[in-house]
């Protein structure tokens, strides 16, 4: 694709913060095009106000942020709205909008004052909603969506803004799993098939070590660690900023504390790692041999689970079962 | 569903209707009758000859153009403005509750009025001949809102959210009550009367000279939402997502709050505070459209401003009685019911809002 990661936003040695508080010093990070990147840190060491900076709607202390070939702050507020589009965690104080209208309000800075959508708006507008997917709410009101619905709603929004960057601050915030990994996934695809340059302010963990191709991991002396996710992980970046504490990173699960016996599991499959999973909740090490045997059979998709222990074996149908006659 | 796009108004056929037929029948109808109510009887035939002839007998002509038709404009400039100042503050300030005089502007239209006539025992009696609706009350109470809207546009300038704005506003508003209080302590029953009739507010006083001027200080204050219909929209989604629209926060807020006091303002000063008319009309409008939107609600407010201002003032006249109550009273007693009516059938005005 023409024009596949070039540079969308630019930082020069960019100091943020207030008057007196310098929260994020010598930033000199790049945004580009076809890529989703994941802004994270600790609560309170300045991910809004660098989203704020990089939006226009603060300035910076030192240094510039460049949009394209612009300065950001010499742009004026329609210049940077047809560039640059938001999607925040505050909500809408009316209800009484349809999903239609708030979408339709993404043209707002291409429209003129009486807000005449030209056909070629109405065009955009029907294309975002086909991509996100919202043709069956189109002219629900605002208060009947939930969480999940209103976030792609204000995702519809931003894309008809039709800015080449889009930013996010904690778009999966109050969803639940499976709203939180349909949104990453649409973030992706837009990344990906509409070339925009998306930043994702997030504490997804989880999902933005398997979805972003950047981190910009804020470090808690004032510096953006600018890296892709695996090489954070590996270097202990991400150890050190969040101080995990009973998550083991490097195998992406939490850590048990292993007192019990050893036991043989024989299996493969998901039988075997959820059994796996429910046997190291319970403390249990699992290894090659031990003097407890489990073996998981799977037959016709139903499982079973033979458990041999002190000559005795014992066949049991749930994992349940399993656990209390190991006990 | 491509043509539930290509052929998206935002107007329904349904509200369409109700906008561009409905309402100004009903204005037009609550005028004639309204002109038609007055202690007075006067028989509809002899009411549209005095309209459009100048044959009929003279008292009859006289009570119509000289009372009640001055009395009727007056209501229709009062309901159209309050209304639209009513609806900009709750936007503005994304508060259901907000009205025409969040910003302090009656109040300060309050204390120049009061300071004209309660200093009267301090300075020297010379006030006692002044009546409601007279330039010199006029002019002090526009100098009184004026000082009060000048000091919250500095405000306004050098702060950046909308809601320290409307807690300003709210403290000048006790401020300067508190200072017609004091003002109060020290002045005769006579000049405490006087200032209480003025808060009465009083419609029916004012010539044609005066209402030419409250016409055009009301048409310009109402052409200039043409213009802030954009950023009134965008600012539905909260300041932020409204600048990060293209729309100029700051320029915006003072052009609203410019718009706000020249309907309230030149209102307050022509015919003293109007309560209620300003906060609930843009409940019922969004009530009755079912939508937020500015492009209807602007029209909407105006129509059923003025509807809801000429049935008051008929309520006030009392058919039948030689007695006029006050219009302030009326305003609240027959809307506040209507209000908590609405907000009961809807249960949560938020969803309307």
């Amino acid at each position: 694709m023409e024009g596949q990661f070039t540079i969308q936003l630019e930082t020069f040695d960019l100091t943020i913060g207030y008057e007196k508080l310098v929260v994020l010093s010598q930033l000199n990070l790049q945004l580009k095009k076809g890529e989703l990147v994941c802004l994270m840190g600790q609560n309170g060491t300045g991910k809004s106000t660098l989203l704020r900076t990089i939006s226009g709607v603060q300035k910076p202390i030192s240094g510039e942020v460049k949009v394209g070939d612009d300065i950001l702050n010499k742009m004026n507020v329609t210049d940077i709205a047809q560039k640059i589009s938001l999607v925040l965690t505050e909500k809408p104080i009316t209800g009484n909008l349809s999903v239609f209208e708030i979408i339709s309000m993404g043209r707002y800075p291409y429209l003129g004052w009486n807000v005449k959508l030209a056909s070629a708006d109405k065009e955009i507008i029907e294309r975002a909603v086909e991509q996100i997917n919202l043709t069956d709410l189109l002219h629900k009101k605002l208060y009947t969506l939930s969480d999940g619905q209103l976030q792609k709603v204000m995702i519809a929004r931003a894309l008809v803004q039709e800015g080449e960057i889009m930013l996010l601050d904690e778009p999966t915030a109050h969803l639940d799993l499976n709203n939180r990994v349909e949104i990453m996934y649409l973030l992706r695809k837009l990344a990906k098939d509409m070339n925009k340059a998306i930043l994702i302010a997030t504490h997804e963990l989880d999902l933005a070590l398997q979805m972003a191709d950047k981190l910009w991991l804020l470090d808690n002396n004032k510096r953006v660690l600018d890296s892709i996710p695996e090489d954070l992980v590996l270097n202990g970046s991400l150890d050190t900023v969040f101080g995990h504490k009973g998550y083991d990173l490097k195998t992406g699960r939490v850590a048990h504390e292993m007192s019990g016996e050893m036991i043989k599991l024989i299996g493969d499959g998901h039988g075997y790692l959820w059994t796996k999973n429910a046997l190291e909740r319970k403390g249990y090490n699992i290894g090659n041999k031990g003097t407890i045997e489990i073996k998981v059979q799977e037959l016709k998709e139903k499982f079973s689970w033979t458990l041999k222990k002190n000559g005795n074996i014992k066949n049991v149908s749930t994992i349940e079962n399993l656990l209390h006659s190991i006990d | 569903m491509q043509l539930q796009i290509k052929n998206g108004s935002h107007l329904t056929m349904k509200n369409r209707l109700i906008l561009g037929i409905l309402l100004p029948i009903a204005v037009i109808l609550l005028l004639i009758l309204n002109i038609s109510i007055g202690s007075v009887s006067i028989p509809y035939s002899a009411l549209f000859e005095s309209l459009f002839t100048d044959s009929i007998k003279t008292s009859w002509y006289n009570i119509i153009w000289q009372f009640r038709m001055p009395k009727a404009i007056t209501a229709t400039l009062v309901g159209a403005g309050l209304s639209v100042c009513g609806l900009q503050m709750q936007t503005l300030f994304r508060n259901p509750l907000a009205g025409p005089f969040v910003l302090g502007i009656s109040s300060g239209a309050s204390m120049g009025v009061a300071l004209l006539v309660l200093s009267g025992s301090i300075i020297g009696g010379f006030v006692h001949y002044l009546a409601v609706g007279s330039w010199v009350v006029v002019i002090a109470a526009s100098l009184g809102s004026f000082s009060v809207l000048m000091v919250v546009m500095m405000v306004s300038i050098r702060i950046k959210d909308s809601m320290s704005l409307l807690i300003v506003g709210l403290m000048f508003g006790s401020t300067t009550g508190a200072l017609v209080s004091v003002l109060q302590y020290f002045s005769n029953a006579q000049e405490i009367q006087l200032f209480m009739i003025w808060t009465f507010g009083n419609i029916g006083g004012l010539n044609w000279e005066e209402i030419t001027v409250m016409f055009i200080i009301i048409l310009l204050g109402l052409l200039m939402n043409i213009i802030l219909i954009k950023p009134l929209n965008a600012l539905l989604l909260g300041e932020n997502y409204a600048r990060s629209m293209g729309v100029n926060i700051q320029k915006n807020r003072i052009l609203i709050i410019i718009s706000t006091s020249l309907l309230a303002g030149s209102i307050t000063a022509f015919c003293g505070p109007i309560a209620f008319i300003g906060m609930a009309v843009p409940h019922i409008v969004r009530v009755i459209f079912k939508t937020s939107d500015h492009r209807v609600l602007f029209p909407a407010s105006i129509f059923v401003g003025i509807i809801i201002m000429l049935m008051c003032d008929m309520v006030a006249q009392l058919p039948g009685s030689e007695y006029t109550l006050p219009i302030n009273a009326i305003t609240s007693l027959l809307g506040a019911p209507f209000v908590i009516w609405i907000i009961l059938r809807k249960r949560n005005i938020a969803k309307s809002f």
